[in-house]
C-alpha cells in the first residue's frame, strides 16, 4: 500500500470550483427568486386583504362568534375582527388568534406570539374591520415557487460534475501528451517536442522546455567535444610513457636502465602538466560569480610570475622583465588571473628565440587595464591567429611540445573577466604582443 | 630493414626509434611532413611508419602523395585517432596496417615485421635458405637441429641478404638496411659483421662478389 502524498490536480479542482460556481449561482438564482416571489405575494395579498375588508361591511353581522359563510378560510390565514367605535369587539372570525386588539388604519405589520402578520384596518360608519393575515403563508409561498426553480438545477449538480470532469479531462489531454513524451525519452533525446497542434495556454510551456533542451543539447555537445579531445590529447604522453617504461624494463644493465629512466621522468612532467591545464581549462569554463572578485593589483601579479619563471628563462638566454613598476587594480580572481599570465609568460618564452626578450607590462590606459606579454619570437600567422584560440590547436609554428590550451585558458579567464584577448605583432612587424584588455567597469584606479 | 618514422612528438619518436634500433631495425626519424617527403624521395626504405597528425604537411597527404608516385612500400599509420572514419581514410589512402596509440613496442615491431613479410612474398614467419631456418619474430637462426647465436647487427645482415636470394648487395646498401641517420658506421663494419656470419653459418654461405658486394646464392 502506497501513501501519497496530496498533490494538486488541475482537473480535480477545477471540477469542485466549477460545482462550487454552479452551487452558489443556484443559490443566488434561488433567493432572488424567493424575494420577488414573496414582493409580488405581498402586493397580492394586500389587495386581497383590502378587498375584503371593503367587501364585509355590505353584509349583516350576525352573532358574534358564529362563524359566517363567505368569510375567508382559515388556509388563507385570513383573521377577520370587528370593533365599535368605542373600542367593544363585535367580531373575530378566529377566537383562538392572538392577534393585537386595536391596530392603525390602514395597513401595518404586527409582531406577536404566533409570528408577524399583516394587517389591514379601515373604519366603516360606526365600526372598525380589520383584517389580518400570517405573513408566514406569504413566505411559503414565496419559498415554494423559489424552490421549484432552483430545484431541477440542484438535481442535474451531479451530472453537470460528471460532465465537467471529462471535459477538463479531455481539455488536458495535450499537457498529458507531452508529459508521456518526455517521459519516455532517455538522456540523449533532446530533440524538440512537436509544437503543432498545441493550445496556446500550453505552447508557451512546450516552447520554453524546447529552448531549454537546445541549449542542453549544444552544452552537451561542448562537452562531448572537450572529452573526446581531452582523451585524444591525453593518448600522446601516455604513449611516450609507455614506450618509456617499456624501454626501462628492456635495459639490462645498471646504466641502461638509468639511461632509460631518465626521460621517464620529463613524460610524466609532461603527462602531470596537460592534466593540470585540462583541470585549469574545465575550471575557468565553470561560471565564477563575479562576487568572488576582489580588487587585485595586476603588477604583482605578474611581477610574481615573472620571479618563478626567472631561473627558466636564464636557462635559455631570455631577458624576462617587468616594464612598469607602479599597481594598475582591477577586480578578478587571484588564482584565475594567475593562471592567466602564467600561460601568458609561459607561451612567450617557449616561443622566444635563444638571446631574445619577453616584456610584460601593465598599464591603466583610457580607463582600462591593460596586461602586455611582448616577445620576439617567430609571431604567429596571421591567418592562424584566431585559430590558435581553440582547444588542442597547435600553430604550425609550434615546435616546442605544449598542450594547445594554454590561450584556450587565457581567453576562458578573460572572458570570465570580462576582457578581451588580442593576438598582435610587434610594431615592427615581427614577434608577438598579447594584449589582454579589462573592461574599464572592472579596472579599479590606477594608484592607490 | 631500414624503416622511416615520421612522428611529430619528440618524446614518443625518441623512444620508437631507441625501441626499434634495439630490434635490429635500421631507423631514420623525421618530424614533419615536408621532411618526410624529401627522405621518402631519396633513400630506400623498406617500411613507413606515419603518424596523421603532422606539421606542415598531414600523414595522409604523405601517404596520398606516395602511392600516387607508384611507390609500393608497406606504411603503417600510427596515430591517436581511432575513429572508424579515420582509420577507413588511412587504409583507404594506401596504408597497409594500422595502429593506435598508446601501443606496445613488441606488438609495433611483429606489425612491421609481418608488413614487410607479405611485402615480399613471403607470408611464413620462418625464413628457409639452404639448411637455415630463421624464425624472424624471434630472431632465432636454426642451421639445420643447432640453433645459431647471433647479435642483433649480425641478424639484420643476415636478413637483408636472405631476403633476396642470389641478388648482390653493395656494401652501401647494407649499410643502409643496418643503420638509421646519426649512428656511425665505422669503414669495415660490414666486412666484420660478414665474417661473423660466415664463421657461425660456414664459409660459403654468404659470397663475395668482388668490388661489387655481398650475396647469398639461391638455393
Amino acid at each position: 500500500m502506497k501513501f501519497k502524498r496530496p498533490t494538486v490536480s488541475i482537473q480535480r479542482r477545477l471540477l469542485v470550483w466549477l460545482l462550487a460556481v454552479l452551487l452558489a449561482g443556484a443559490l443566488a438564482t434561488g433567493a432572488i427568486v424567493y424575494q420577488e416571489a414573496r414582493d409580488e405575494a405581498n402586493a397580492l395579498f394586500d389587495y386581497q386583504l383590502r378587498q375584503i375588508a371593503q367587501s364585509l361591511p355590505a353584509r349583516a353581522f350576525g352573532p358574534l362568534t358564529a362563524p359566517r359563510a363567505g368569510l375567508p378560510q382559515a388556509e388563507d390565514g385570513v383573521v377577520v375582527q370587528i370593533w365599535s367605535l368605542d373600542g367593544e369587539r363585535l367580531y373575530l372570525s378566529h377566537p383562538d388568534s392572538h392577534l393585537p386588539a386595536q391596530a392603525e388604519l390602514g395597513f401595518s405589520s404586527e409582531v406577536t406570539s404566533e409570528g408577524d402578520w399583516r394587517t389591514y384596518a379601515a373604519l366603516f360608519q360606526d365600526v372598525v374591520i380589520q383584517v389580518a393575515q400570517p405573513m408566514r403563508v406569504r413566505r411559503e409561498l414565496a419559498a415554494a415557487v423559489a424552490l421549484r426553480t432552483v430545484m431541477p438545477l440542484l438535481l442535474l449538480l451531479p451530472v453537470l460534475g460528471v460532465l465537467i470532469w471529462f471535459t477538463v479531462g479531455r481539455g488536458l489531454m495535450p499537457v498529458r501528451r507531452i508529459a508521456r513524451d518526455v517521459g519516455l525519452r532517455d538522456a540523449r533525446a533532446l530533440d524538440p517536442l512537436p509544437e503543432a497542434g498545441l493550445p496556446d495556454e500550453v505552447r508557451p510551456l512546450v516552447e520554453a522546455l524546447n529552448r531549454l533542451l537546445g541549449r542542453l543539447g549544444r552544452s552537451l555537445a561542448t562537452q562531448r567535444d572537450f572529452i573526446a579531445d581531452a582523451a585524444h590529447e591525453l593518448r600522446t604522453p601516455l604513449t611516450a610513457l609507455q614506450l618509456q617504461v617499456q624501454l626501462a624494463q628492456r635495459a639490462q644493465t645498471l646504466e641502461e636502465s638509468h639511461a632509460a629512466l631518465a626521460p621517464l621522468k620529463d613524460g610524466l612532467m609532461r603527462a602531470s602538466h596537460l592534466v593540470e591545464q585540462l583541470l585549469a581549462l574545465a575550471r575557468a569554463g565553470a561560471d565564477v560569480a563575479p562576487i568572488a572578485f576582489e580588487m587585485l593589483d595586476l603588477t604583482e601579479i605578474a611581477r610574481t610570475v615573472i620571479v618563478d619563471n626567472t631561473s627558466l628563462a636564464l636557462d635559455r638566454n631570455i631577458d624576462l622583465g617587468l616594464t612598469n613598476a607602479g599597481p594598475v587594480f582591477v577586480l578578478g580572481s587571484p588564482d584565475s588571473l594567475r593562471v592567466l599570465v602564467e600561460n601568458l609568460i609561459d607561451n612567450a618564452l617557449n616561443y622566444s628565440l635563444e638571446g631574445g626578450a619577453v616584456d610584460v607590462r601593465v598599464e591603466m590606459r583610457q580607463g582600462e587595464a591593460r596586461l602586455v606579454v611582448a616577445d620576439n619570437g617567430p609571431g604567429i600567422d596571421p591567418t592562424e591567429r584566431e585559430r590558435v584560440f581553440d582547444r588542442f590547436y597547435r600553430g604550425s609554428a609550434a615546435t616546442r611540445p605544449g598542450s594547445g590550451l594554454g590561450l584556450a585558458i587565457v581567453r576562458n579567464i578573460a572572458q570570465q573577466h570580462g576582457a578581451t584577448v588580442e593576438l598582435l605583432p610587434l610594431e615592427n612587424g615581427s614577434g608577438l604582443v598579447a594584449l589582454v584588455r579589462f573592461t574599464p567597469s572592472i579596472s579599479g584606479a590606477s594608484s592607490p | 630493414m631500414r624503416v622511416l618514422l615520421v612522428e611529430d612528438d619528440e618524446m614518443i619518436g625518441e623512444s620508437v626509434k631507441t625501441g626499434l634500433r634495439q630490434d635490429g631495425f635500421a631507423v631514420d626519424w623525421v618530424q614533419d611532413g615536408s621532411a618526410a617527403e624529401l627522405a621518402l624521395a631519396g633513400e630506400g626504405y623498406d617500411l613507413v611508419l606515419l603518424d596523421l597528425g603532422l606539421p606542415r604537411r598531414s600523414g595522409l597527404e604523405v601517404l596520398k602523395g606516395l602511392r600516387q608516385r607508384g611507390a609500393q612500400l608497406p606504411v603503417l599509420i600510427v596515430t591517436a585517432r581511432d575513429a572508424v572514419q579515420d582509420r577507413v581514410a588511412g587504409l583507404d589512402a594506401g596504408a597497409d596496417d594500422y595502429l593506435v596509440k598508446p601501443f606496445d613496442l613488441d606488438e609495433l615491431a611483429a606489425r612491421m615485421r609481418a608488413l614487410h613479410r607479405r611485402h615480399v612474398g613471403r607470408p611464413e614467419p620462418v625464413v628457409r635458405v639452404g639448411p637455415l631456418a630463421i624464425t624472424v619474430a624471434t630472431h632465432t637462426v636454426m642451421h639445420g637441429d643447432r640453433p645459431v647465436a647471433l647479435s642483433a647487427r649480425e641478424f639484420a645482415l643476415l636478413m637483408a641478404l636472405v631476403e633476396r636470394p642470389g641478388v648482390v648487395l653493395s656494401r652501401a646498401q647494407l649499410e643502409d638496411k643496418l643503420y638509421g641517420w646519426g649512428e656511425e658506421v665505422e669503414s669495415n663494419t660490414i666486412e666484420v659483421y660478414i665474417h661473423g656470419l660466415r664463421k657461425k653459418l660456414g664459409a660459403d654461405f654468404v659470397r663475395t662478389v668482388r668490388g661489387v658486394g655481398y650475396m647469398v646464392p639461391r638455393t
